[in-house]
Formats: C-alpha cells, sequence, structure tokens
C-alpha cells in the first residue's frame, strides 16, 4: 500500500473514530441525557480527577501499547535514560517551538479573521494546541505497523514504544502551556467580567480573581456563566486569594511579593499541574517507581486506582467535546437556523470570516466565489 | 508574459497566503522550520518523523475543556463546533503532510 493511501485510511478512520463520538455526545444532548450543567461537572471533574490519575497511573498487567493504558510515569520510567534524553532533548524544544510558532500564526491570523471579543483568546490557542496525543499516536502505530524495519526496529511494538516516549518528550511542556500559562490568559478575563457587578454594587476593596467572582456574580441569576467561572476558578485553585479584600492592605514589596506568591500558587497548584510534576518524578525516582508500580510496592494500592480513573479521562475529553457541539446545535435548532450557519453565523456566535480564517485562512467563504467570478472575467476578455 | 508578471506580482501572493490557515497554513511553516533544522535534529528516523506528525492535527479537544473549566461556555460550544469542519478538513491534509514527512526523512 502506497503511503499515501495509507495516511488516507489512518485519516479517514481517526476522524470517523472522532464523528461517531460527536454523535453520541449530539444525541445525548438532544435526549436530554446531557445538559449544560452536566458538561460542566464532566469537565471540573476530568480536571480535578481523571486528568492527575491519567498523569500518575498506569496498568502495570497490560501488555498492549495504547493511548488510555499508559502514563508520564509509564514511559518515563520504562524507556528514559540520560543517554535517551541527551539523543532526544530537541524533541522537547520542538514542542516549545510548536507552541510558540501556533500562538504567533494564530495572532497574526487573528488579525485578518478578527474574532468576536469573547473569542479572540480561544482562537489563537485553537491555533497553538494541536491535537498532539490521540492522532499522532495513531498515525505512529500505522507507520510502525508498515514500516518498523525502515525505521530501524525489529519489531512494530518496539517501534510504537520508541514512538511513544518521544511523542510524551515533545509534550513534555504542552501541558504546561495549556494548563499553566493558557489557563492563566483565558482566566484573567474574570475580573473585568465581574467590573460591572462591582460598579453597579457598591465600592467594594479591589477583589482577586476567583473570590471576587464566587462572591459578586453567582449571585447574578442573569449571568450563570460567569458564576459558573466563579466557581470554577476557586475549585482549581485560581481562588488563591480569598479574603484578601477584606484584609488590610499591605503596603510596598510584601504585596508584591504576596501578588507573585498568589500567582504562582494559581498558576502551578492546579490539580493536572501538580500530576504532571508527580508523575515525572515517579517516572525518574526508581525507588519510588517500584513502590508505585510493583505488585507488591507499598504504594501500588493507591496507583490501582489512579489506574483505573486515569482510563476514564480520554473519553471524558471526547465526550465534554461532543455534548458541547450538542448543546450549540440543540441551541441553532431551537432557533430554527439552517444547517450551513455551522460554518459562521450569529447563531454559532463565530462570523464566517472568523470560521474561515480558522480553517483555511481565508477571511471569507465569498472568496472562492469572487475568484470565480474574476476567472470568468478573465475568461471573457480571453474570448474578446 | 502579461499572466506571467501578474502571477508573481505581490496581490495574488497575498490572495494565496489567505488562503491556507490553520489547518495548512500552520502544519506548512511548521514543516519549513523543521526541515530547515533537520540536519540538527535527532538522527532517528522516527524521532524526525515526530517532528513531522505533531503539528497535522485540529485543534485539541482539550482547549474546549479548558473553555468548560473556566466557565466561558459560549466559547467551549463556538469551538468544539469549529473543530468539526478541521477534522474533515484534516482527512486529505494528513494524508499529503505524513506522506511528505515519509519522503523528506527516508
Amino acid at each position: 500500500m502506497s503511503d499515501i493511501t495509507q495516511a488516507l485510511l489512518v485519516s479517514i478512520k481517526s476522524v470517523v473514530t472522532l464523528a461517531t463520538i460527536v454523535l453520541v455526545g449530539v444525541l445525548s444532548v438532544k435526549h436530554e441525557v446531557l445538559d449544560r450543567q452536566a458538561v460542566g461537572v464532566v469537565a471540573k471533574l476530568m480536571n480535578t480527577v481523571l486528568l492527575p490519575c491519567f498523569f500518575v497511573g498506569k496498568d502495570v498487567r497490560s501488555q498492549t501499547f495504547s493511548v488510555c493504558n499508559f502514563s508520564l510515569a509509564d514511559i518515563l520510567g520504562k524507556g528514559l535514560s540520560v543517554a535517551k534524553f541527551e539523543q532526544l532533548w530537541p524533541l522537547v524544544i520542538g514542542g516549545i517551538v510548536l507552541q510558540a510558532s501556533g500562538v504567533a500564526v494564530g495572532w497574526l491570523v487573528s488579525l485578518y479573521a478578527r474574532p468576536q471579543p469573547f473569542f479572540r483568546k480561544w482562537f489563537i490557542l485553537a491555533f497553538a494546541f494541536p491535537n498532539v496525543v490521540a492522532l499522532p499516536f495513531v498515525l505512529l502505530e500505522s507507520i510502525c505497523a508498515n514500516q518498523a524495519a525502515e525505521m530501524g526496529y525489529a519489531t512494530a511494538r518496539a517501534c510504537a514504544d520508541e514512538g511513544g516516549l518521544m511523542v510524551f518528550m515533545f509534550i513534555l511542556t504542552l501541558d504546561i502551556g495549556i494548563f499553566v500559562v493558557a489557563f492563566e490568559w483565558v482566566a484573567e478575563r474574570a475580573p473585568s467580567a465581574a467590573a460591572p457587578a462591582r460598579i453597579a454594587g457598591s465600592a467594594a476593596p479591589a477583589p482577586i480573581a476567583g473570590a471576587d467572582l464566587e462572591t459578586s456574580l453567582s449571585k447574578d441569576p442573569a449571568r450563570p456563566e460567569a458564576a459558573d467561572a466563579g466557581g470554577a476558578l476557586a475549585g482549581t485553585g485560581t481562588g488563591a486569594g480569598s479574603g484578601s479584600g477584606s484584609a488590610s492592605r499591605p503596603s510596598g514589596c510584601s504585596q508584591g511579593a504576596r501578588a507573585a506568591a498568589a500567582m504562582l500558587q494559581r498558576a502551578f497548584l492546579k490539580p493536572a499541574v501538580v500530576a504532571q510534576f508527580t508523575g515525572i518524578a515517579i517516572g525518574l525516582i526508581r525507588p519510588l517507581q517500584h513502590s508505585c508500580f510493583d505488585v507488591d510496592g507499598l504504594l501500588s494500592p493507591i496507583v490501582a486506582a489512579a489506574v483505573v480513573l486515569g482510563k476514564a479521562t480520554v473519553p471524558a475529553v471526547n465526550l465534554v467535546m461532543a455534548a458541547s457541539v450538542g448543546c450549540k446545535l440543540m441551541d441553532m435548532r431551537k432557533r430554527e437556523a439552517p444547517l450551513l450557519s455551522l460554518l459562521g453565523s450569529e447563531e454559532l456566535g463565530i462570523s464566517r470570516r472568523t470560521m474561515a480564517c480558522l480553517l483555511v485562512g481565508v477571511p471569507s467563504f465569498h472568496m472562492p466565489h469572487a475568484l470565480s467570478q474574476r476567472a470568468r472575467s478573465d475568461r471573457s476578455s480571453c474570448m474578446t | 508574459v502579461h499572466d506571467l508578471t501578474r502571477a508573481l506580482s505581490p496581490a495574488p501572493l497575498k490572495r494565496l497566503l489567505r488562503q491556507v490557515g490553520k489547518c495548512v497554513l500552520l502544519p506548512a511553516i511548521q514543516y519549513l522550520l523543521v526541515v530547515s533544522v533537520l540536519d540538527q535534529l535527532p538522527e532517528a528516523r522516527l524521532a524526525r518523523m515526530i517532528f513531522f506528525l505533531e503539528p497535522v492535527g485540529p485543534t485539541a479537544s482539550m482547549v474546549v475543556v479548558v473553555a468548560q473549566i473556566v466557565g466561558q461556555q459560549r466559547a467551549a460550544e463556538a469551538l468544539a463546533t469549529a473543530i468539526i469542519p478541521q477534522l474533515l478538513l484534516a482527512i486529505p491534509m494528513i494524508s499529503l503532510f505524513v506522506t511528505y514527512a515519509l519522503v523528506v526523512t527516508g
């Protein structure tokens, strides 16, 4: 089978799988199994429980390699050594360059796309964070299955295992990027969202994001999303400054130091980030690794629980994505929006221009029509 | 000659650049970056393939989850819906990019 046919088949299979998951999500929303509140709960559950378990746990009995049954600790513990790191460190740099170039190109295209203010940061993040685990793994396994010898490996299994280590080296900084940098970047809008409520209310002392949101916006029934944001931020550690508003204001350096400490606390004390570092530590410290993963290890029962819960991470991510699509589709159906409005419309919340730039870079879907008109005029001028 | 001059003028070039975006422009730029430093990358062919495989995917579902976690449901739903056409466009683009990567690293 030629390379292009093989790649095409793998792409189609991956997309059909994801499309099926999306369909399940849409049907779940349609039949009222899931709603917005439930999707929010699943997202929070994933952030605080499932994802940390995914980073820490592994299935010691599993002999097969797949996205769902290995972890950072497993991969690092199994395959990483100083010699290997010296050989593969450019992969880590590659991951950082991937994010940086994604942000740069996303920002540049956003100047053309002119997304709505609520979507601007997400537009750039959509460029910065491609699917770096599931899809590359599927492609990698396919390549290894067909070309293990050409890649320099005796078996497809050896090829895929080594590839797994390489992928995790590549994405080592991506979780930090999304859960520390991106999270803080999108969450920083929270105080400005709270501002009108403060102005309308009283001259309350200047707050710190999570705490203020939780207290001021949760009282506003007209703004469930904002109240939700407050709860979510507080739940994920971003409400580190709780109570600071009523405390007497410290001055100068101590205030700056407290702000910096609060920022670091918000950024790094998220469950997923803590688990990421824990996973790395377990993977690199052999006695700890044995204690966690050996059958008679002291911590093995706890890690076994993490394994069970961690397996739900990938399904939960896909379910949140699919149900989000379902919620949007149900909304659009209620408004009797045509199917084509999925390619950009007021109902969708993304203009056609923004959607077109996100997909292919053309600032408007009318561009091909304009080009075809020009082609027609060119043809007519040739005929004359 | 006139057509050739017009084809090479900045306006069509600008138009061409605008016609390639997230699923095309970004991976292409990242591929160019990788090709330009190919000799500096690890010698293992599989490691080089990783550099080419990682940029080709559509937007990560995790970004939707983050939007849900911070309570921006409107953004989450818009983003999730925008991933669907990306997936469709990804089918031909991944095929082309992966084939190119296999040739370049071979």
